[in-house]
């Protein structure tokens, strides 16, 4: 028996599992019985297992250079490493949606059984739903796009992975979005059950926000690394193009923001039932739909590397869905009625309602400006662009509004704030932002709109600083012991609280990144010969020498650069990279010198050259503040895991 | 009523605050005091490079998107002016060039739809906050709580 027939043995096993899991599923829910329950989970587990056993079956057929698997043949050859001939399992189609197959298979087991110890009713709905989704990815992976696939007659060498993808950003993003994009299912999942059960309560959207923040991480996580990559890789000097699949990746990260903003209401209130269950259950949707635009081709970017035919089928999947939750959602609406009411515009819950509105606007305006092109091409049969700009100009006061809402959003109190004490509460903050504004514009930045913005970081800045300092002060009043222990010990006792806080000061820190790059980036393109230098957007420039080497089927060429203008000169080496069978794609290998502490990026790319006399042609980019943008990242993870860190039986969460 | 209205105008107040900032982007690009190549890079900005999936040809690389960026100097540098070259790139390439839909024609759609969200949005979130709580002192205000 070959590798591929075990492979497809035993995803063939998985679908059989997944099929009795729901079956037995959807008897124990009409019949309550718990056995036909446990009998059902198993079966989850059985498909977790044999899916895995599937994707063991690919590494080992990678790893072996099997090529009579054409999957394999198609994206990895002898002379890959390691590392990258087991990434190349998600360097195409067939192989990513096994590794969504997969993720999805083992989540699923763990969250019915961790939701079964509060709610047994809703784990049994949950892993009825959970076995739908994941028949349908089995299914597709049977019978529309099998990784196993045989080649009649196996090449000696496999054709190897698309260049762009050799990156060690490459071998943890895909993964990382995936496991974003099937975490969302999970509360999808529990939003279905608890409409079919009607049970919308406290306990469940504490249940939901667990697993809602950790596919809202993983995303993030997907989205940072995909920015580093690009940043890196792709050449041009940027990090975020507004690009179709980038856009789709957002949204869901951006409605499960919404969500873990709003879901503090319910728990505190008992408030947005309706609200909530539709958050979660569009960010799913959403994330599918996604999944379609990118697979599906209907859409050109940058990163639809693996276009094929299981676009329509995500679309029908996606509709059928569509249908079946505004449905469930329509017939339940007597059990999301609210009994509570909003008391006041200036309250935490209001805070949190116009945090929502505006998440949600981002979300709409990124959604319809990703689709508008199809659109076009329906309704009046040309093809249209929406770049950047629509983007930039929409989107843009959206998020500043937004940075400043977390501001005010922190000194709220609920229910009710005094106007006086909030003005009170915000003074400082105001005072930072007046300040930041007018220093920045003695120090001869005349853009109004880049004072403002900064402005606003540094409003919210203080305005959380204020907030941590009053509560530090109280549990200083309340008999603590004073100093630096007293900080740790208010830390400890909120970690939820002050974990968002956190996670607030590194979206500002990503903010600073983003209003330098977008405002200040300065580029220009400069001809050299050896021995010349330039002087460039403040830097001066030395081109020494042009490099030309060849290992492991890569031919290089790298064109050594000197900074003369800072001391002894640093040494930044742009090049290009041809991989063998790959001649029509080479690839950028940029240069970058990221100064401290201004954290400002200078970006060489080498456009062109010529050898004879040596003569190479540069692109020159300044990025102001863009080192911000990791610093920022890595800070969001500090503030997620405070945020997650199980917290003590004992403590009021 | 007066502690209703008082908010409302806050709340607008506030609003336009943040979204005139959209004026500032439009009186960017129309700088006289720039530099040829300069005046170039912002109009690049703009224009997507027609064979580099929506990739425009300031980040692009690609030949085309080279050939298109000289051309653009070569047009200023004979004196016209952004909008002379932007129609008659648009004319050799296709409407789908451009990055920033004009707003106009049916592209006005694009830009249409999150005015309209935004409107509706807010319409929600205030009869959300307002109605109900100043039932008594806000007749004139309708609005649903649903």
């Amino acid at each position: 028996m070959e590798l591929a027939d075990i492979g497809r043995i035993s995803i063939a096993l998985a679908l059989g599992c997944t099929v009795y899991a729901c079956v037995v599923n959807g008897m124990s829910i009409s019949g309550n019985r718990t056995l036909l329950a446990i009998s059902g989970r198993n079966g989850m587990v059985g498909a977790g297992v044999m899916t895995s056993l599937s994707v063991v079956v690919l590494v080992i057929a990678f790893i072996t250079h099997d090529f009579s698997i054409q999957f394999v043949a198609e994206h990895s050859n002898k002379a890959m490493p390691i590392g990258l001939t087991i990434a190349a399992l998600w360097g195409g189609q067939a192989g990513s949606l096994l590794l969504w197959a997969w993720i999805l298979a083992v989540v699923s087991p763990i969250a019915v059984w961790r939701v079964r110890s509060s709610d047994s009713q809703l784990a049994t709905n949950a892993a009825f739903v959970l076995t739908i989704l994941l028949f349908f990815f089995l299914a597709v992976l049977i019978f529309v796009d099998s990784p196993f696939k045989q080649l009649m007659s196996p090449p000696s060498d496999g054709r190897g992975l698309n260049p762009l993808l050799w990156d060690i950003a490459m071998q943890i993003h895909p993964p990382m979005l995936t496991a974003g994009y099937v975490c969302f299912a999970i509360p999808f999942a529990l939003s279905i059950a608890g409409l079919m059960t009607g049970r919308i309560d406290r306990d469940w959207v504490k249940l939901v926000r667990g697993w809602m923040l950790l596919a809202w991480a993983l995303q993030a996580a997907g989205l940072l690394l995909g920015a580093w990559w690009a940043y890196r890789v792709l050449g041009w000097g940027g990090y975020w193009g507004w690009d179709p699949v980038e856009n789709v990746a957002l949204i869901p990260w951006l409605l499960a923001t919404a969500y873990l903003h709003s879901a503090i209401v319910q728990e505190r209130r008992g408030m947005l039932k309706l609200w909530n269950v539709s958050l979660a259950i569009s960010a799913y949707l959403l994330a599918i739909f996604g999944t379609f635009i990118v697979r599906s081709g209907v859409l050109t970017s940058v990163h639809s590397f693996a276009v094929s035919d299981v676009g329509p089928i995500f679309f029908v999947f996606f509709g059928l869905l569509l249908i079946c939750c505004i449905s469930l959602i329509i017939i339940r609406l007597p059990v999301l009625r609210t009994n509570n009411q909003f008391e006041s515009a200036t309250s935490r819950e209001a805070g949190f309602l116009i945090n929502n509105l505006l998440l949600v606007s981002v979300a709409a305006t990124t959604f319809w400006g990703t689709i508008f092109p199809m659109i076009s091409e329906v309704i009046q049969g040309a093809r249209i662009a929406v770049g950047a700009p629509f983007y930039d100009q929409v989107n843009g006061p959206l998020l500043l509004a937004l940075i400043i809402l977390i501001g005010i959003g922190i000194a709220l109190s609920w229910r009710r704030t005094d106007s006086k004490q909030l003005l009170i509460r915000l003074m400082p903050a105001a005072a930072v932002a007046l300040v930041t504004g007018s220093l920045l514009f003695l120090l001869g930045i005349r853009d109004g709109l880049a004072c403002l913005a900064v402005s606003a970081v540094g409003f919210t800045a203080m305005s959380t600083l204020t907030n941590f300092i009053g509560a530090v002060i109280n549990a200083k009043d309340t008999g603590n012991s004073p100093g630096i222990k007293t900080v740790f010990s208010v830390l400890s006792k909120n970690r939820r609280r002050y974990g968002g806080y956190v996670v607030h000061l590194a979206i500002l820190m990503i903010a600073i990144a983003v209003i330098g790059t977008n405002m200040y980036k300065k580029e220009s393109s400069v001809t050299l010969g050896p021995g010349q230098t330039t002087s460039v957007e403040g830097y001066v420039l030395r081109f020494d020498e042009l490099r030309f080497s060849r290992a492991n089927d890569v031919t290089a060429v790298d064109a050594v650069v000197r900074v003369v203008s800072q001391g002894d000169g640093i040494e930044i080496v742009p090049g290009k990279r041809v991989h063998d069978g790959w001649e029509t794609q080479p690839t950028s290998w940029v240069g970058i010198n990221t100064s401290v502490p201004s954290l400002t990026d200078l970006y060489l790319l080498l456009t062109g050259w010529e050898v004879n006399p040596q003569l190479i042609t540069l692109r020159v980019i300044v990025n102001p503040l863009v080192g911000y943008l990791w610093l920022g990242g890595a800070m969001y993870f500090l503030g997620t895991l405070m945020v997650s860190w199980p917290e003590s039986k004992s403590r009021e969460p | 009523m007066i502690a209703f209205l008082r908010r409302a105008t806050i709340f607008l107040v506030c609003f336009i605050t943040l979204w005139s900032p959209m004026s500032l982007f439009a009186d960017q690009t129309s700088g006289s005091t720039l530099n040829t190549e300069q005046r170039m890079w912002l109009l690049a900005e703009e224009l997507a490079c027609p064979v580099c999936d929506g990739q425009s040809i300031k980040d692009s690389n690609a030949e085309l998107a080279q050939q298109m960026r000289a051309l653009i100097v070569v047009l200023l540098d004979s004196g016209r002016n952004e909008k002379e070259v932007t129609d008659y790139l648009v004319l050799r390439y296709g409407e789908e060039i451009l990055l920033d839909p004009p707003k106009s024609g049916f592209q006005l759609g694009v830009w249409i739809g999150p005015v309209l969200f935004i409107l509706i949005g807010v319409g929600i979130v205030s009869s959300k906050l307002f109605s109900v709580r100043d039932s008594m002192d806000t007749s004139s205000e309708s609005g649903s709580s649903e």
